[in-house]
């Protein structure tokens, strides 16, 4: 073996361009995969996490929740709101409970107006909702701050405002009737997304007041320990008898985000996999042409008495190398590569905007070994089968037929 | 030979009688519309409404009180539920402005939104704040007369002369004794039923016949529709011009 090992390292180098290219092409494949495999990795982790804290582990909300929503009508609700929290708040493995009100309405402030999108949200929510980390301004939303607001990057910047100054929020109740609120604003928040960033938040108790929607909300998010331990808090909740009648949904039935990344991760497996052979046809090119030229040479070690596995292996073993080079050196640039994604993201600048998910203008990518793993074994697995395959066909000529050809 | 002459001059002569009745009802539709425009659009008025909505089995009561000058200059002020008391609202051409008390604040209402409910009732801003005269805005034709709840009514199409009125269409059923619109269904321009009025109580106030009591579906909704009760109506007084200002709006 050590000398098998000895004559395909020395191999190597008897046509060094053409290893060179054999490696590069390794090289590049491995990078492509750990920077595309972190890239995805994060945007999913941003659109599920994002979608997470929108919907919660599980969210609750009235049958005709979803025709109403995209209506904006406020009918879809859930009544005695209060009770039912107590009530939720018991089930085995339910962390928090937080009933939400989304409206939309008008903003004034001064001789400026602006039609907005508002969340009603409890103090809970506030945690759940990061407001800690998003918060560019000013501070966070008072608990008990019954005419306090936080408003979204966008909003602010179209009705030019700042922390301290006073607007109206005029919306239609439960009851299609007009009814305006005056609001100090006491934070603006960057959530590094388009559309909560047109927004704004306001306490549960205020919107409840504005929109004559006493001791009822919108919806209520449920959060469990993680979003593993779903299943087992869909069973806990399906045994209130208060929840019958409304429509409990976990995390991955809501919205567009599953589906887009089921998607994706199927066209990108299709990708990687396709890089993955682009890197194994370079290698059994190489490999290929090395079995063509060496033909004269297998005779000769055929009929000296190497065994055909052993002149296998030596061409394996001399794919494997170029391979194995070829995707350290990826591992070593793509995972520097993938670090820096990791570190300080990249800024897709609302590019997804137009997409119907949730999810934020700045991607961090993934630095974990499941990245490079997927790509130390796809590079090596890909340069040993492509050696594997011209070794096994040049073998099987016999030593007088290989020494008459060359 | 004969019978085949007569059965031609039979026909010509129904020809003829119907185009002439389709002359005169064509004159008559205007002359209806006028005496309706009499009832309905006098100088001035002032009145008491209360609004009682209907919501998928919730009853919501709200009264005002409304002065009007003209089509369309109107000053609305809520007395009650106790959530809008103090609500009030000012209708100037197409210009509308709603003082809300627990904001302090006057808000500018554009002009698509006159079209909007008015404060949840299936009426609309404009419903409630103009008193249109239909003669000058749409062209009308008499499509019949018809019996409606034991009176005769004239049944009239009209259609808006301006592409953008609220109701591009309405058939109406107009009573032929006091003309007033007894009944009648608005349209879009596309030919979707947008509302349906039903007047249920008319009084003779001077020599006018006033709507006092009317009841609005708007068939764009479900299970929803308004009664609105006009009382103390006073008709052509005076009313200064100050009642239609945004100071008088603000007054608290």
């Amino acid at each position: 073996m050590g000398d098998l090992l000895k004559i395909a390292f020395r191999n190597i180098f008897r046509n060094s361009r053409r290893s060179l290219l054999t490696i590069i092409i390794s090289f590049l494949a491995v990078v492509v995969l750990m920077v595309s495999s972190s890239f995805l990795g994060g945007l999913f982790d941003g659109i599920l996490g994002e979608s997470i804290k929108s919907t919660g582990h599980i969210r609750i909300t009235s049958a005709d929740y979803d025709i109403k929503e995209r209506m904006m009508s406020l009918t879809g609700n859930i009544p005695e709101y209060g009770l039912l929290k107590e009530r939720l708040a018991q089930v085995d493995g339910v962390v928090s409970v937080a009933g939400r009100i989304k409206f939309p309405c008008l903003i004034f402030q001064d001789e400026r107006s602006k039609e907005g999108l508002g969340y009603g949200i409890e103090p809970g929510d506030i945690q759940n909702l990061n407001f800690i980390n998003y918060t560019y301004q000013g501070g966070l939303l008072n608990p008990s701050g019954q005419n306090e607001i936080v408003v979204g990057r966008e909003l602010a910047r179209s009705l030019q405002l700042k922390v301290g100054d006073e607007l109206t929020l005029f919306a239609r109740t439960l009851y299609n009737s007009p009814y305006g609120l005056n609001y100090r604003v006491v934070g603006l928040y960057d959530m590094q997304n388009g559309r909560l960033n047109k927004g704004f938040y306001i306490s549960l108790a205020s919107a409840q007041e504005l929109l004559d929607m006493n001791d009822r909300v919108m919806e209520i998010v449920i959060f469990g320990k993680s979003s593993a331990e779903t299943g087992h808090l869909i069973n806990g909740l399906g045994k209130v008898p208060e929840l019958k009648g409304l429509l409990m949904k976990s995390w991955n039935q809501i919205g567009l985000a599953p589906v887009f990344t089921g998607v994706v991760t199927v066209i990108s497996t299709i990708m990687q996999l396709i890089f993955a052979f682009l890197a194994a046809l370079g290698i059994a090119n190489t490999m290929m042409m090395a079995v063509f030229e060496r033909k004269g040479e297998i005779g000769l070690l055929k009929s000296m008495g190497m065994y055909e596995d052993e002149i296998t292996m030596l061409f394996t073993i001399e794919g494997f190398m170029l391979g194995f080079i070829g995707t350290v050196a990826g591992l070593l640039c793509g995972g520097i590569i993938a670090y820096l994604l990791s570190r300080y993201g990249i800024n897709l600048g609302g590019s997804l905007q137009g997409l119907p998910l949730t999810i934020t203008n700045m991607i961090y990518g993934v630095f974990n070994t499941g990245i490079f793993l997927k790509s130390i074994i796809l590079g090596l697995t890909a340069a040993v089968l492509a050696a594997l395959i011209p070794a096994l066909n040049g073998v099987r000529l016999k030593p007088t037929e290989a020494l008459r050809k060359d | 030979m004969k019978r085949g002459l007569y059965l031609l001059v039979l026909g010509m002569v129904i020809m003829v009688m119907s185009s002439i009745n389709l002359l005169l009802a064509s004159e008559s539709a205007a002359e209806i519309l006028k005496k309706v425009d009499y009832n309905q659009a006098p100088k001035s008025v002032i009145y008491d409404v209360r609004m009682v909505i209907h919501q998928k089995g919730r009853v919501d009561t709200k009264q005002m009180k409304l002065y009007g000058v003209g089509e369309d200059k109107s000053y609305a002020i809520f007395g009650s539920p106790e959530r809008d008391k103090g609500t009030a609202v000012l209708r100037l051409g197409n210009n509308l402005w709603m003082y809300l008390p627990s904001a302090e604040k006057t808000i500018k209402i554009s002009g698509h939104m006159l079209r909007q409910s008015f404060m949840g009732s299936d009426f609309s801003y404009s419903d409630s704040t103009e008193r249109l005269k239909l003669l000058e805005r749409y062209d009308a034709k008499v499509t019949g007369k018809e019996q409606l709840n034991g009176r005769e009514v004239y049944a009239l199409e009209l259609k808006a002369q301006q592409a953008d009125a609220n109701y591009f269409t309405r058939k109406m059923w107009i009573d032929s004794e006091w003309y007033v619109v007894a009944k009648q269904e608005m349209y879009a321009k596309s030919g979707k039923l947008l509302k349906v009025m039903t007047v249920l109580d008319i009084q003779q106030i001077g020599s006018r016949y006033f709507v006092a009591k009317t009841r609005m579906e708007d068939k764009l909704k479900q299970n929803t529709f308004t009664e609105m009760v006009m009382t103390n109506i006073k008709l052509d007084v005076e009313i200064p011009d100050s009642m239609f200002t945004l100071q008088n709006l603000e007054r608290k």
